[in-house]
């Protein structure tokens, strides 16, 4: 069973501002994670740095591996990541190439790679849109060709940065739906609190960098103080409606 | 975001758009060969006859293609200053005669005008596609689509930016309209910069070693 443990993590934005503060944490496939907090709590940094695209202090333990330097490609043959946005992600001249990228990084062969990304792009139902481009589709058929990415890729780790930013209700809630259907350590960045009710089993909350808390998503977006204290809002779906019988 | 500031007619319907991508190619090939390299070999009045032939030619085929004739034009002329600099210093420096300017001028018109009717009825992909299929190696035919692809979204950076500008303030002029272009530059070259880092980053997560080939 995979096991991701962040120990005495801490990180700096270039001009000095903390953006993680010797944040501990462990993660495992038994629970969906959401990071949790207000703009420059560190979300996307924690991300960043459990992928090791940035060098931060501390360390990032995944299987009981160390990753640094020398282990950092072979630990990513087990991660894939979903940015925040897609146009930093899309970058073939087809949608198929694009969801292919990197396959062949993984072992697979040629036909096993056409294989994953038929299948990938069935599942985020962009069959048929194989030699289209990317910057010809709209935003979320861009979000779904990203996920199709990831889903490719069929890896026990999986990072999501902001995954339902700017898409549209129809396009949030297939995406909840994959997302729960999904296996291995997932773990997203978000704002969006009602998403986080619905696809995770556990929460952390982060503000400057801190680790504020974590645990039962429920019990944490349920208490007002926390949330006002941390610039949050409980989310719709747990607040007391006084004309509800 | 607009991301159609050249191709937005490449899926229009028309007898030029069926045609094979590797036709259309041949031909904007052999039109560009004749009057780069044949123009400059014949006499001014040959010359004028070649030129003024390839701009019916061209013209025509526009037509056929449904592509307005206006598009075409405006974005030929995008080339204009640089060719008029050359020709004026050449002109200048005695290397040019008054003819051979505008024969020189015209010609780079028609080169643009050329290309831009090949890219307006064949999408970017299937030129591509041929060009792999006449063996140009996956290193060249990635980084043509990476260009195409973060030129458009330049293109509609550029657009959003001067739409704020515009929105916050319609009349600038002069000085306060150079520093503030000149402000939208250095913005757009640190956007340009964080967006090279996180599509590398993006490259890094799906096992990105450095080979493209």
């Amino acid at each position: 069973m995979s096991r991701i443990r962040v120990v005495d993590m801490s990180y700096n934005y270039g001009d000095g501002t903390p953006a993680l503060n010797r944040v501990n944490l462990d993660f495992d496939p038994t629970h969906h994670t959401a990071l949790v907090g207000p703009n420059g709590a560190g979300k996307t940094s924690l991300l960043m740095a459990l992928a090791g695209l940035i060098d931060a202090e501390g360390e990032v333990l995944i299987n009981e591996i160390h990753l640094e330097n020398k282990t950092k490609e072979k630990l990513r043959t087990e991660m894939s990541f979903v940015f925040q946005n897609p146009d930093d992600m899309l970058f073939m001249p087809t949608v198929e190439e694009d969801v292919a990228f990197g396959l062949d990084t993984l072992g697979l062969t040629d036909s096993q790679v056409r294989e994953h990304t038929a299948e990938a792009l069935s599942k985020v139902s962009l069959s048929g849109f194989e030699q289209r481009s990317a910057h010809h589709l709209s935003y979320g058929e861009r979000r779904k060709v990203c996920l199709a990415t990831a889903l490719a890729r069929q890896t026990s780790i999986t990072l999501f940065d902001e995954p339902t930013r700017e898409l549209d209700p129809q396009g949030r809630r297939n995406f909840i739906k994959l997302f729960n259907e999904m296996e291995g350590i997932l773990i997203l960045a978000t704002h969006d609190l009602e998403l986080v009710l619905e696809t995770c089993s556990k929460m952390v909350l982060l503000d400057e960098g801190n680790v504020i808390c974590s645990g039962d998503p429920k019990t944490l977006l349920a208490d007002h103080q926390l949330m006002v204290d941390h610039k949050l809002e409980v989310p719709h779906s747990l607040t007391k409606h006084p004309h509800a019988h | 975001m607009n991301h159609a500031f050249l191709d937005r007619y490449a899926t229009l319907e028309s007898p030029l758009h069926r045609l094979p991508a590797s036709i259309k190619m041949l031909f904007t090939l052999s039109a560009l060969g004749l009057l780069l390299l044949v123009v400059p070999f014949v006499s001014h009045t040959w010359g004028w006859v070649l030129i003024i032939t390839y701009a019916g030619l061209m013209s025509l085929l526009a037509i056929i293609s449904r592509v307005p004739l206006t598009f075409l034009l405006t974005r030929s002329t995008l080339v204009l200053p640089f060719s008029v600099l050359i020709v004026v210093v050449n002109y200048f420096s005695g290397n040019f005669s008054f003819n051979q300017m505008l024969i020189t001028v015209s010609k780079s018109l028609l080169s643009i005008f050329a290309i831009l009717l090949l890219i307006s009825t064949t999408p970017f992909n299937s030129i591509l596609k041929q060009l792999s299929r006449w063996g140009a190696s996956r290193l060249m035919i990635i980084i043509f689509s990476f260009m195409y692809r973060y030129f458009f979204l330049l293109v509609g950076e550029i657009e959003s930016l001067e739409k704020a500008v515009a929105m916050r303030h319609s009349s600038l002029s002069g000085w306060k309209r150079f520093k503030t272009y000149a402000n939208m530059v250095g913005m757009l070259m640190i956007r340009s910069f964080d967006r090279a880092e996180r599509v590398y980053q993006a490259m890094q997560m799906r096992g990105f070693t450095g080979d493209l080939s």
